[in-house]
């Protein structure tokens, strides 16, 4: 069953009736106990300062781009193994007043173990540490939080130094590797332009234009060429054996024409004449040598023409020899011929010079691409060692900063300050603490009791979960005199009370004064 | 309270007591038909009513201790949940007398403090009367609320040892009459099966018109008795004690009674500052 806010108050009142002795001893005790604690309760005062450390390492802003660096010391993130270690720690206790009164080296020991507990260090933000110190001594507090701080200030510097000191050294160090790789290359490059002359950059552009040169002349020849033997084609067709046959075949008519004539005259004296007549026979002679010549000369010619088939020659008449026309046609054969081998030489030779060129083209190739990968390894080398250059100009002004401190990067924003006031819980904290747990305590339980004793209190639980009507809620019936008893247990219980309330006035004043 | 007003509170009582008796006597005479086995109850009855009359108010401080309302007094508030409790039952029962139990629903519960002062609120109304009958044989929470120390009561009664007129007692309550339970040194159970039981409510009941009869019983946790005595009454009323019983145990104590019978439940002692 739930209670209404209403009903809850209202049962819890009437609980805290039933049991109002034992809340008000509950609250006696209680409180009493609570401003004992309070009494006893250490004063403490905390001291604390604010450091700012820059995160970040030396090398990697001056690194940046170049390379990937391997996180280094992040001192902001061991501020508390640093401040609590026992480099710092024997020092702020022997600044501090720690060791006054001569502590043996094991109560040393306690102390620093006293000292790790009461250290507070928060890291706040990225780049600001805060150190709390707690003492019961403001003085001590005060001290030894400013110790911690200022130790801790100075081992970051002198750490900053050392890592720009050593960037800087590391960076020298790469430059001066990166300069002996680029005189190694450049120092091969040129032993490879030594040995290998057509090696030089614009050598092929050269060949190139030589070649096609050649190729050019090569073709102008070989065209040249074919056109002279077109022309020795010619001129020998001109000699050949058929203008022969042609010329000898006009004698051979000349023979038979001047055999025709005299027929014909022999013919003209036989209508006058007769056989006997001497012109006749004169000529009738003359027909018969004439025609004899003729023969003879067929038969010659046949000949003739069947020893040079024989021998391949073209024959020639003698007739035809000494013909100027033949004579000139013969020479200009010649003439022919001779240039004919002159530019088949002459084609040789260029196709020689153009392998030769070839073979030049294909050694530039080959050296060519050596030649770029060298040259490409001076190029990177060469590129990073005037970055190179450029970072280690930054890394020793870095480096001289740090030397002299004037790189802002460990400082002490807010110097440690005597803590005047007591912090944590003061006595007047207790002393309402104990009177409010006093009154919660014990109600708390009356309520707690209510809440799970299941027990019947509100009539609408009868009426709701039960389902019968209630009839009356009687309260109690003071008998007799059982009402005063009931006055003066509050009048007990009011000067209970009163009186606590007064022992705590008592108490605080004195707490005050500061007289206990 | 002065002396005066005492006095004056005194007077005014025997006063309205006479005329109460008066009024009784003569309902008496009125209703003298009566069945042969009630006869004999009724007689006693009648006889007994005279010494009612003899009987001297109790004294307010008397009261007072012994925890019985009255109709002003530092205990107002009780005194008002009783009336209104009363005025709950007359609705309930169309105005007519009945016989209502009083059971509690754990020991502890004091049904004798609620059936008591149920009784007692009955005759604040100078038109009624009441009696009270303590039934429970088992505990002696009815005696030592009253401080009373009667040797005769139900018990003898009921056993036939005794007659009605010598258990009808006075405890100067105007227009209450009281049935203590007696000894209980011999209790044999279920006593309250015989006949005499029976015929004694009903006779008071058709007698009296304007008589309320209140019975307290044991409790009905731990009593057969009360079971039994259920079926004699009209109306049952439960007390429940605040803060003294679950919520469970009350709902099977419910669960034994007759429905139609169980009225309602009233929560007592609910504690007060002042």
């Amino acid at each position: 069953m739930l209670y209404t806010s209403q009903e809850l108050v209202s049962f819890v009142l009437k609980d805290c009736f039933k049991y109002r002795n034992k809340i008000v001893i509950a609250f006696i005790v209680i409180s009493l106990a609570v401003l004992a604690v309070g009494v006893d309760w250490p004063k403490l005062y905390k001291a604390e300062s604010l450091i700012y450390v820059d995160n970040r390492n030396v090398i990697k802003p001056l690194m940046q781009g170049t390379a990937v660096t391997a996180e280094s010391r992040d001192i902001a993130r061991n501020a508390k193994q640093i401040i609590l270690g026992s480099n710092i720690l024997n020092k702020v206790l022997e600044a501090g007043s720690w060791l006054e009164e001569g502590p043996t080296p094991v109560e040393k020991e306690y102390m620093i173990e006293a000292i790790k507990k009461r250290t507070v260090i928060k890291k706040e933000g990225d780049s600001l540490i805060r150190v709390e110190f707690t003492d019961t001594d403001p003085r001590r507090a005060y001290l030894t939080t400013k110790n911690m701080a200022e130790y801790f200030v100075d081992i970051g510097k002198s750490n900053k130094v050392e890592e720009s000191r050593s960037a800087y050294d590391f960076i020298e160090k790469q430059a001066t590797e990166y300069l002996d790789k680029l005189t190694t290359v450049d120092k091969k490059i040129k032993e490879f332009l030594t040995e290998n002359p057509d090696a030089r950059p614009d050598m092929q552009e050269k060949v190139t234009s030589r070649i096609s040169a050649l190729q050019l002349k090569y073709e102008d020849t070989s065209l040249e060429l074919k056109e002279t033997e077109i022309k020795k084609g010619s001129i020998q067709k001109q000699l050949s054996g058929e203008a022969a046959m042609t010329i000898s075949q006009s004698r051979e008519g000349n023979y038979r024409k001047k055999v025709t004539d005299m027929e014909n005259q022999l013919e003209t004296l036989l209508l006058t004449y007769t056989e006997t007549y001497p012109d006749v026979v004169r000529i009738r002679r003359q027909i018969e040598d004439m025609t004899a010549s003729l023969e003879a000369e067929l038969k010659a010619r046949d000949e003739a023409v069947k020893n040079a088939k024989k021998s391949g020659e073209t024959y020639l008449d003698s007739s035809i020899a000494t013909n100027p026309i033949y004579q000139e046609l013969r020479s200009s054969l010649s003439n022919t011929e001779t240039k004919i081998a002159t530019l088949n030489t002459r084609m040789i030779e260029i196709k020689a010079l153009l392998d030769a060129e070839y073979d030049r083209m294909r050694r530039i190739e080959e050296g060519d691409s050596m030649m770029q990968s060298l040259t490409r390894d001076y190029d990177v080398n060469q590129n990073i060692y005037q970055d190179l250059l450029k970072r280690r100009e930054n890394a020793r002004i870095s480096r001289s900063l740090d030397t002299q401190q004037k790189g802002s990067t460990f400082s002490i924003l807010e110097p440690a300050k005597l803590p005047v006031r007591p912090f944590g819980l003061r006595f007047l904290h207790f002393a309402i603490l104990g009177i409010v747990l006093g009154i919660a305590i014990p109600v708390g339980i009356v309520f707690l009791l209510l809440q799970f004793d299941g027990k019947l209190r509100s009539p609408r639980a009868v009426i709701e979960e039960l389902g019968v009507p209630v009839l009356a809620e009687v309260p109690h019936y003071w008998k007799g005199n059982e009402k005063n008893r009931l006055i003066n247990n509050y009048r007990l219980l009011t000067v209970l009370i009163s009186a606590i309330l007064v022992l705590f006035a008592v108490v605080s004043s004195l707490k005050f004064m500061g007289k206990i | 309270m002065s002396k005066i007003e005492d006095a004056l509170k005194k007077a005014k009582a025997n006063r309205s007591n006479h005329s109460q008796v008066a009024s009784t006597n003569s309902t008496v005479d009125a209703n003298s038909v009566v069945s042969g086995t009630s006869m004999s109850v009724v007689k006693k009855t009648s006889s007994l009513i005279k010494l009612m009359r003899d009987e001297a108010a109790a004294d307010e401080g008397e009261l007072i201790n012994k925890g019985i309302i009255l109709p002003d007094s530092a205990n107002a508030d009780v005194t008002d949940s009783f009336r209104f409790l009363r005025t709950q039952l007359l609705q309930k029962s169309k105005n007519g007398n009945f016989i209502v139990l009083v059971t509690s629903c754990v020991e502890g519960a004091d049904s004798a403090f609620v059936s008591m002062n149920m009784g007692a609120a009955f005759s604040l109304d100078e038109s009624k009367t009441s009696l009270v009958l303590d039934c429970d044989f088992q505990s002696d929470h009815f005696e030592d609320m009253l401080d009373l120390d009667y040797d005769v009561g139900l018990i003898d009664f009921l056993e036939g040892e005794a007659e009605i007129g010598d258990i009808l007692k006075d405890i100067g309550i105007k227009r209450l009459r009281l049935i203590p339970s007696g000894h209980k040194l011999h209790i044999e159970s279920e006593y309250f099966t015989t006949d005499r039981m029976k015929v004694l409510l009903d006779g008071i009941v058709e007698r009296y018109q304007d008589r309320f009869i209140v019975l307290n019983s044991p409790a009905i946790s731990d009593s057969v008795d009360a079971s039994i005595l259920i079926d004699l009454v009209d109306y049952v009323v439960v007390v429940a004690p605040y803060a003294g019983v679950s919520i469970k145990d009350l709902d099977e104590s419910i669960k034994k009674i007759d429905k139609s019978k169980l009225l309602g439940v009233v929560i007592n002692d609910i504690p007060k500052w002042l």
